[in-house]
């Protein structure tokens, strides 16, 4: 079978009630496209959202409606396969999913959900960009898409331990909470590591990592490939059941919360023994309890602002999580961006586009109402609890020549921490 | 074209399209189901569903939209408030289509002022011009418009303006002439709904209250 015909197929084995409701109600009003740093920042109608779930509308649409049956009697199969590499590049480098037009639609249609399933049926053809198509390999064979196996994993947690002189507990049956970073972080923020150990060190919460559920990063949600997708969760939820624990606590990240707490449950059809927990709730949690406490002063004389990612904010609903922790860390420093919260632009860089050099150029694009936003606080620094939203800012600010210093949120909670006895050295 | 015919058989085998039509699309979308959200709720789902609504249908077609986003467009939310209100209020609030009603429900229902449904026609026929111009001249517009996008402003387009014209003598044409002409395309218009985009009127109720029941699961403002 041709990858169209594949493609087609995809799309329709997947077609239900929601998918009819939701292709029925878009009345091609275009204002999808306003909410869209892709369309905002290259100015291009061809970026607007639902054109970008063309190959899966017109699939449907084929088989749902009687004109597309009775186009179907005289002209080419749909989606048309001299189109599909132009839908490739719309669904995957034009976009994030990050589900702002999902908010702005004016009929709520959940463009995210849409294109999210148009990169599926894409990946089903085989025409997942290559990058990705790499990606979910490495991830499927070493572990993590980064190529950290077991040993080098091991080897980074040892130089940490040394180098910031920090307890890491790594396979301890028994603890509380089991923490999954990504190996962003690992590699390129190993401060979002000792940051968040020196945490719950200091919060007395028994935890550890585990050297087989130790990535969080799923490049299957962004290539599409939804059996790679449960499998990569899948890793993690059985380290979790293994060492017993209460809770995953999944780090700065922010579609590795969305994929694990939707896919845990669905994984074993029962409540599960665990909670999944981002690492915002986790400090929120900590704060509230009174386990740690916080220094009010470290920051004064800055300007802080936060980034929400879109995968913690519209997907995860954690939106007010991150202002509380830094109202009590920055009081007098924090300054909003506008818009934010559920509003927040996207940064450009998450939904795999960032790692696809084929965007590169368009990604600075998609950065550009970002620059806007920051422009109008001129913020010293950016606090974000996403290691993708990071990258993405420090490329951009270096592209756009933008002073500013971009931060995890778990760091500056450890730089503030109040120890009443002081721990290590 | 014949009046009785167009308000009498035509109409009735338009309804009977438009009824039947509707139900079919309805009852797919409802037996085709849809999957089951295995993620833990941190949120009301009502809530979600009660604020969407609240929203969507009070707040954002009047006032320029309060999701950011939008910002270079409040007009394209504005003219498709007053299209919307505008119609709703002379489909179901003019005494003319009272009347018509009653024909066809058994019941009626107090009308409004003539004034004031004839200001919401004319509400409603500039609404539709400002959408079709936003069609004819933004590139993000035109790409999306489509052979059935036209011929669905048409069909409803026409109604509006024979309807309107008739009730007050315009064109120089009779009154007859362009009532009969007012009911002929307004059974089009039914005929025209089942196949057509312009079903989004029902469609609507289902995405938004899917919106609104996601997002609250959710704990995101919808």
């Amino acid at each position: 079978m041709d990858a169209d015909q594949r493609i087609s197929q995809y799309y329709l084995q997947h077609t239900d009630g929601w998918l009819l409701a939701q292709l029925d109600a878009c009345t091609r009003c275009g204002i999808c496209a306003e909410a869209c740093p892709f369309y905002l920042g290259t100015g291009d109608a061809v970026h607007t959202p639902v054109r970008k779930i063309e190959p899966l509308r017109q699939a449907v649409q084929e088989k749902f409606s009687l004109v597309g049956l009775a186009r179907s009697l005289f002209k080419k199969h749909h989606p048309a396969a001299d189109e599909l590499s132009n839908w490739v590049s719309e669904a995957y480098f034009a976009c994030t999913v990050c589900n702002r037009c999902s908010l702005a639609c004016p009929m709520g249609i959940d463009l995210g959900v849409l294109i999210q399933l148009t990169r599926e049926g894409l990946a089903a053809g085989g025409l997942t960009p290559p990058t990705l198509a790499d990606a979910v390999q490495r991830q499927k064979n070493t572990g993590s898409p980064l190529g950290v196996t077991k040993t080098l994993f091991e080897n980074r947690l040892d130089w940490l331990r040394e180098e910031e002189n920090v307890e890491i507990p790594l396979d301890v049956p028994g603890a509380d909470s089991l923490v999954v970073f990504t190996s962003i972080e690992l590699i390129k923020f190993p401060g979002n590591l000792s940051a968040m150990a020196k945490v719950l060190n200091a919060a007395g919460e028994p935890w550890t990592l585990s050297s087989t559920g130790r990535e969080s990063v799923n490049f299957a949600t962004f290539s599409g490939d939804t059996e790679e997708q449960v499998e990569f969760v899948r890793r993690i939820t059985e380290a979790a059941l293994e060492l017993g624990v209460q809770r995953i606590i999944l780090t700065e990240c922010g579609h590795a919360y969305d994929a694990v707490r939707r896919i845990a449950v669905q994984l074993y059809g029962m409540p599960l023994p665990f909670q999944v927990e981002n690492v915002l709730e986790t400090i929120v949690r900590l704060l509230r309890n009174g386990k740690i406490r916080l220094n009010r002063n470290v920051f004064d004389g800055q300007r802080i602002t936060y980034h929400d990612a879109c995968k913690l904010q519209r997907l995860g609903g954690l939106i007010e999580q991150p202002r509380e922790i830094l109202n009590l860390v920055a009081p007098t420093t924090f300054v909003e961006m506008t818009p934010n919260r559920e509003a927040q632009w996207c940064c450009g860089g998450g939904g795999g586009v960032i790692a696809s050099p084929e965007a590169d150029e368009i990604r600075m694009k998609a950065f550009l109402p970002k620059v806007e936003q920051l422009e109008k606080i001129t913020p010293n620094t950016v606090v974000t609890a996403c290691s993708t939203c990071r990258l993405q800012f420090l490329d951009g600010s270096k592209y756009y020549d933008l002073d500013i210093d971009v931060r995890g949120i778990t760091e500056l909670v450890a730089a503030a921490l109040e120890t009443d006895t002081p721990k290590g050295a | 074209m014949n009046l009785e015919f167009a308000r009498g058989p035509l109409f009735q085998f338009a309804l009977i399209v438009f009824i039947v039509g509707m139900t079919y699309r309805f009852l797919r979308i409802i037996f085709l189901g849809w999957k089951k959200d295995y993620a833990p709720a941190k949120g009301s789902a009502a809530a979600g569903v009660v604020k969407t609504y609240a929203k969507a249908l009070i707040i954002l077609p009047f006032l320029p939209p309060k999701f950011p986003g939008t910002r270079h467009r409040p007009l394209t939310y504005i003219a498709g408030g007053m299209f919307h209100l505008g119609l709703l209020i002379v489909v179901f609030f003019g005494a003319a289509h009272v009347e018509a009603w009653r024909s066809i429900v058994g019941f009626g229902w107090p009308s409004l002022p003539t004034p004031i449904v004839d200001g919401f026609a004319a509400m409603a026929l500039i609404g539709m011009v400002i959408l079709v111009s936003y069609r004819m001249v933004s590139p993000v517009g035109k790409m999306l418009t489509g052979v059935g996008d036209w011929l669905n402003w048409i069909v409803v387009f026409i109604p509006l303006l024979t309807g309107w014209a008739a009730f007050h003598h315009l064109f120089g044409v009779n009154y007859t002439k362009l009532f009969t002409l007012h009911m002929v395309t307004v059974d089009i218009l039914l005929i025209w709904i089942p196949f057509s985009r312009i079903s989004h009127f029902m469609t609507y109720f289902i995405t938004r209250t899917m919106h609104g029941i996601k997002f609250g699961r959710l704990g995101v403002e919808p």
